[in-house]
């Protein structure tokens, strides 16, 4: 379903700022896939997993979702698709810290074309929250959180419009070995429900967790 | 951010000022002025003195000449001690001209307004104090005059009081400067010198003329008319160099205080763009969290026009209650807009040219 040809991603334009971080890569990854990606700093983990989630743009090569070229879709598709398709797990978990967990949660519909009703809405956030066990928090400030349960207030908030497809950038890489281990576990059993999961680590313990595991140096896939 | 809208309104409000005070200047510099001379013969004054009534009627018409050709008359009588604290206090009566050529700053309340010319003796006329005797006659407060050389018993209100050391000069004396610490000030009305002014009075408001004029052709007109009427023998005299001198030294003056309040006006237009560009970046990676979530960049962006216009106005707001709706209140409004517009090129900027992830980077 994603299926990545000759990609390659070339960061600044003269000569001594110029970075290649992704050298002519090709993947696919099929539906339901639990992917991990892993490779020494600088090699292109990040660059290759916002490429994926159209968070950024390719210098050249080809990308295609569900076999449309993206190239082909317009900047209101896009968001659409980031609405929708993907979730996204950030790193710093990307949380509006003056919002409350709720009020984090309800983002993704604001931007959802089909309207959700309150009482629907509500349900949603509530399952979410008590399935991953942080039911008491939806009324507290996000800043107010510890570590473990900002991560996980990010997963539900990746999961709100059930899309197809998760990626995280070291979703782990914040947290400690038990909190981690909560953590793998609640992905693959996202990933058991259906779902493809992409994860930049660091941790092998963590790509342990999926089911194919890709290195990447220096921008390429080895 | 209500804190330099308001300032920048005041700073408005002086620069129209200021502005209006030195076209009048160029006005005046560009005009001629004329003074009178008289060069009445003893006898003939004894004459008229005996004869008051005959001639009072020719007297008035010649003041009312006076007055159409735009002459400016300021006069004066001593009002007495005052009780309290032993000040020689001056009456003045003046036209509105004199008004308008020496722009006075009031300490407290406002100037005489156009209606105020057109007070009669009978009501209460409105009463503008020097500053020394703004605690013997207080503002808003009714008092019993005596004006004009026959003193006219009336009811005088106190509308305002003069700033500290607020004078006029001495236009065919070169330098000299009459000072209103310690006047009241009369506005001088067509009925007051229709019903109330005596030969004396009407000679010392001729006396103190003042005419500023392009026209030769109107001066002596009025100059012939004088002598047509064969009371005083006055003489319209050019007084060039003292008028040029007042406003060589008014200038600069004007020209300084222009240059301070455009530089407040700068200060504070740097001040409002870098608050709102600061309360902007702030969000900024909020904005970010909202694009990954699905929002459209132009969605965010109308978004940020949004808050900063309301920021804006809510600013403005103040203003309005301050100003009223007056011609600074409306340059006031549009430095906001044109402030907002350039606060929000930055954004614009942000938005085309970063992805998001840099957006979620940097703003941290
Ligand atoms: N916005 C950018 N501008 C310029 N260079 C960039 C930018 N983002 C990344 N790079 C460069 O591209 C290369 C790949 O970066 P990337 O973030 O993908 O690495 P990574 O594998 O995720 O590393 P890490 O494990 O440290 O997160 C690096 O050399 C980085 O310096
Ligand atoms: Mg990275």
């Amino acid at each position: 379903m994603l299926k990545i040809q000759n990609l390659t991603k070339i960061y600044g334009n003269g000569k001594e700022n110029r970075v290649q971080a992704l050298n002519k890569i090709n993947l696919t990854i099929d539906s339901g896939e639990m992917v991990a990606l892993v490779g020494t700093s600088g090699s292109g983990k990040s660059t290759l997993l916002n490429i994926l989630g159209l968070l950024d743009v390719q210098t050249s090569g080809d990308y295609f979702i569900d076999n449309i070229s993206v190239k082909n879709i317009s900047e209101k598709q896009k968001a659409i698709l980031r609405n929708k398709k993907f979730g996204f797990v950030m790193q710093d978990f990307a949380l509006i810290e003056k919002y409350t967990v709720r009020q984090n949660l309800e983002i993704p519909f604001v931007y959802l074309k089909e309207k959700v009703s309150k009482q629907e809405r509500s349900k949603i956030i509530n399952s979410l929250l008590s399935s991953l066990g942080i039911s008491d928090k939806k009324d507290v400030y996000t800043n107010k959180l510890s570590g473990g349960q900002r991560q996980r207030v990010a997963i539900a908030r990746a999961l709100v419009n059930n899309p197809d497809i998760i990626l995280a950038d070291e979703p782990t890489g914040a947290l400690d070995s038990k909190n981690t281990l909560e953590t793998m576990k609640i992905l693959s059993k996202l990933n058991q429900t259906g779902k493809t999961i992409i994860i930049v680590t660091h941790d092998s313990k963590v790509a342990k967790c999926c089911n194919k595991i890709y290195t990447m140096e220096d921008g390429m896939l080895i | 951010m209500i804190v330099i809208f308001i300032l920048s309104g005041f700073t408005f409000a002086q620069i129209t000022d200021i502005v209006g005070g030195i076209n009048k200047l160029n006005a005046l510099s560009m005009s001629s002025a004329y003074t009178i001379w008289d060069s009445t013969p003893s006898d003939k004054v004894d004459e008229i003195m005996a004869n008051e009534e005959d001639y009072l009627d020719r007297m008035k018409s010649m003041f009312y000449q006076a007055q159409k050709s735009d002459a400016y008359f300021v006069w004066g009588y001593q009002a007495g001690f005052t009780d309290v604290s032993d000040i020689l206090v001056e009456e003045k009566i003046a036209n509105e001209k004199f008004f308008s050529v020496n722009n006075f700053k009031m300490s407290e309340g406002r100037s005489f307004d156009k209606d105020d010319f057109k007070s009669s003796p009978d009501d209460v006329i409105p009463i503008i104090v020097g500053y020394n005797l703004k605690d013997i006659y207080k503002l808003n407060n009714t008092y019993d005059f005596e004006i004009g050389g026959d003193s006219v018993p009336c009811k005088g209100k106190i509308i305002g009081v003069l700033e500290y050391n607020s004078s006029y000069p001495d236009l065919s004396t070169l330098g000299h400067e009459y000072s209103l610490n310690n006047s009241y000030i009369v506005p001088l009305s067509d009925s007051f010198i229709q019903n109330n002014a005596s030969v004396p009075d009407l000679d010392m408001g001729l006396n103190s003329m003042f005419l500023f004029s392009n026209d030769e052709a109107k001066t002596a007109s009025l100059q012939k008319y004088f002598d047509e009427q064969d009371v005083f023998s006055y003489t319209l005299v050019p007084v060039e160099t003292a008028v040029e001198s007042y406003i060589d030294m008014l200038r600069p003056q004007l020209l300084y205080q222009l240059f301070i309040s455009v530089i407040i006006l700068t200060f504070s237009i740097i001040g409002m763009i870098s608050s709102l560009s600061l309360i902007v970046s702030k969000n900024m990676h909020d904005y970010g969290i909202h694009i990954l979530l699905g929002a459209r960049e132009i969605q965010i962006y109308l978004r940020i026009v949004f808050q900063v216009f309301i920021i804006i106005l809510a600013a403005f707001i103040p203003v309005v209650f301050l100003f009223g709706i007056s011609i600074d209140c409306i340059l006031v409004l549009l430095l906001g807009i044109l402030i907002g517009a350039i606060t929000l090129v930055y954004p614009l900027y942000k938005l085309k040219k970063c992805n998001i992830i840099d957006i979620l980077r940097k703003y941290e």
